[in-house]
Formats: C-alpha cells, sequence, structure tokens
C-alpha cells in the first residue's frame, strides 16, 4: 500500500512540476512540456513489448501458462502506452509543426507498431484453445518484437523525418536543461512504477479469473 | 526434415521481410522534391526551407520562395495568414500541388529549430 501512496505523490508532483517548475522550452514555447508524458509513453511501450517477449520466450521453454498471461498483460499494456505515444505525439505535432497528422516516418512507423500488436490481439482471440494460443502467441510475440527496434529508433533516424532525436548520438549526451532533465527523468522513473504497478494489479486479476474458471470447470 | 522446415522458415522469412520492407519504403518517404511534385497530379508534401525577404503578401493570401531538399527554389502560394517562424524554420513541409511553376500549398507544416532549454 505505501507504494502505491508514494507513486500517487510522486506522479502528483511530476505532474504539478512540468508546469510549473519546468521552463517553456525554446522554440517550442509551452508546448515543449509534453515532453515529460509523451517519451515516458513511448518508453513503458518499448519496455513492456520487450517484456511480452521475454514471457514468450519463457512460455515456450517451460510451458507454464502463468507465462503465457504475463506476456498477454505486458502486450496489453505496451499497447496503452504506445496509443499514449501516439496521441501525445499528434498533439505535440499540431502544436509544433502545425498539424495533427501528416504520415511523418515516425507516425507512420508507431501507426504500424499499434497494427502489429493489434494482429497479436486478434491471434489470441481467434484459438480457443488455451494451449495452442498460449504457443502461437507467444511465437507471434517474438516475432512482433523482432520490429520494435526498427520502427521505434531505426526508420525514424533513416528516412527523413521532422521527429527531433532526443539523444544526440555523435556527442553521446542528452542536450537537455537541468530543470526540465529534473522533471523529465522523474517523470520517467515514475511512468515505470506507474508500469509495474499496473502490470501487478492485472497479473492478479488475471490469476483471479483463471482461478474461477478452473474451479467451475473442476 | 527438422532441417527442412527450418529452411522454409528462412525462406519465407526473407521473401516476407523484403517485400515488406519494399512496401513499406514508399510509405516512409512522404516528404518529395519539387520535381517530383511536378510528376505527380496528386497532392504531395514538399520538405525544404524558405528563402529569406521574398515573402509577398496579396489581400488574403502571401507567398514566398523554397528551396528544396535537392536545391531547386519554387514560389509557393498560400492562402491564410503566415506561420509564425516561417524564415526562422530548420524544416518546412509544404502540402499541395505543383502547378503552373508555382506551387499551391493548402498546408505549411513549419518546423522550429528545437533545444531543451529554457526560454
Amino acid at each position: 500500500m505505501i507504494w502505491q501512496i508514494i507513486l500517487g505523490i510522486w506522479m502528483t508532483v511530476v505532474i504539478v512540476a512540468s508546469f510549473l517548475y519546468m521552463p517553456a522550452t525554446q522554440g517550442l514555447g509551452e508546448t515543449g512540456r509534453i515532453i515529460v508524458y509523451h517519451v515516458p509513453a513511448a518508453w513503458i511501450a518499448v519496455l513492456a513489448y520487450l517484456m511480452a517477449m521475454v514471457n514468450a520466450i519463457g512460455y515456450l521453454r517451460k510451458k507454464d501458462i502463468r507465462l503465457d498471461r504475463q506476456a498477454q498483460i505486458n502486450a496489453e499494456l505496451g499497447t496503452i502506452f504506445c496509443i499514449l505515444a501516439t496521441v501525445t505525439g499528434a498533439i505535440w505535432s499540431k502544436g509544433a509543426w502545425g498539424w495533427y497528422w501528416n504520415w511523418d516516418p515516425r507516425q507512420t512507423s508507431i501507426f504500424v507498431l499499434l497494427l502489429i500488436y493489434g494482429a497479436y490481439f486478434v491471434l489470441r482471440s481467434s484459438i480457443t484453445d488455451s494451449d495452442t494460443r498460449a504457443r502461437l502467441s507467444a511465437v507471434y510475440a517474438i516475432l512482433a518484437f523482432i520490429t520494435v527496434p526498427f520502427l521505434v529508433f531505426v526508420i525514424p533516424r533513416v528516412y527523413s523525418s521532422l521527429h527531433p532525436d532526443l539523444i544526440n548520438i555523435p556527442q553521446r549526451s542528452l542536450d537537455m536543461d537541468r530543470k526540465m532533465l529534473h522533471v523529465f527523468l522523474s517523470s520517467l522513473a515514475g511512468f515505470t512504477g506507474l508500469y509495474v504497478w499496473m502490470y501487478k494489479v492485472q497479473m492478479r486479476l488475471e490469476n483471479l479469473l483463471y482461478k474461477q474458471a478452473m474451479k467451475r470447470e473442476g | 526434415m527438422k532441417r527442412y522446415d527450418k529452411l522454409v522458415l528462412l525462406l519465407l522469412l526473407v521473401v516476407f521481410g523484403v517485400g515488406g520492407y519494399r512496401s513499406i519504403s514508399s510509405a516512409l518517404t512522404p516528404y518529395v522534391t519539387f520535381a517530383y511534385a511536378e510528376e505527380s497530379s496528386r497532392s504531395v508534401q514538399v520538405k525544404g526551407y524558405g528563402i529569406d525577404g521574398t515573402i509577398q503578401i496579396d489581400e488574403n493570401s502571401f507567398s514566398f520562395e523554397m528551396e528544396d531538399m535537392d536545391g531547386k527554389v519554387v514560389r509557393v502560394f498560400h492562402k491564410g495568414p503566415i506561420p509564425q517562424n516561417l524564415m526562422e524554420a530548420d524544416n518546412i513541409v509544404v502540402v499541395g500541388k505543383y502547378a503552373d511553376g508555382g506551387f499551391t500549398a493548402q498546408r505549411i507544416l513549419v518546423k522550429c529549430p528545437s533545444k531543451y532549454e529554457a526560454q
């Protein structure tokens, strides 16, 4: 319980600080504040998809149905945060470039990513036998994650995009105002905590539903 | 048999990979040059930057010269107010059609130089 309270206070402070403590950004002005939500959402999407793949590999090795549920929850959370990154990105695009959506390579690639994981849920819901479902969706989750590094990191850098790179690769540095960096890093930590908490809640729920279903059957 | 399965799987992956890459590649290049826009009858997005001191203002429209990624300069016409920082932008994207030596932009996207520094 104590962790949830700390997390609640932490996120509240981050939200307040993103408006009051953090300065407006050069060039972007007030719209620059959305970086505190946009980038961490994208980061959690990648992290959750990665975990879904790790769970999927685990399932194929051990055939433990719990791992299948973990992979499913991670794919769901990844998709929620991926949608959040897309929506905040579109809002930011409107603020910074003047248009919500213009099929910039960055926008196209995240859209493709959502389609790929959308198909994962379609696959899951189309198979009734739980072992077959677990096996096939585990293979799909692994294949799906192979595209993530390309769609998230490679394509927007190779193709001409309006999207900026936060990390300056040649200089190996993060060019950011100190106050902004405080809020930004706190938000990354807060989002990660939020993800872990959401994962645990979902896992508890899924385990209860599973137990209930087992009872009904036998 | 198992070896053969793996080979088929690998072949399928390569075929799908190459096919997927080819089809996605054109979807990932939304920004074209004026030369391409001249050929196309569809609405396209041209990326480049505005040339300082070329803005001409009419009653409720304006025009300016823009240099695309290949260095070709074309006059761009747009109905509506001049976007902020049009000339200071790193990049601008004009969306519209090329006709009669000029480009009519329905929309202008402006990408300002952004630095995560305080204003």
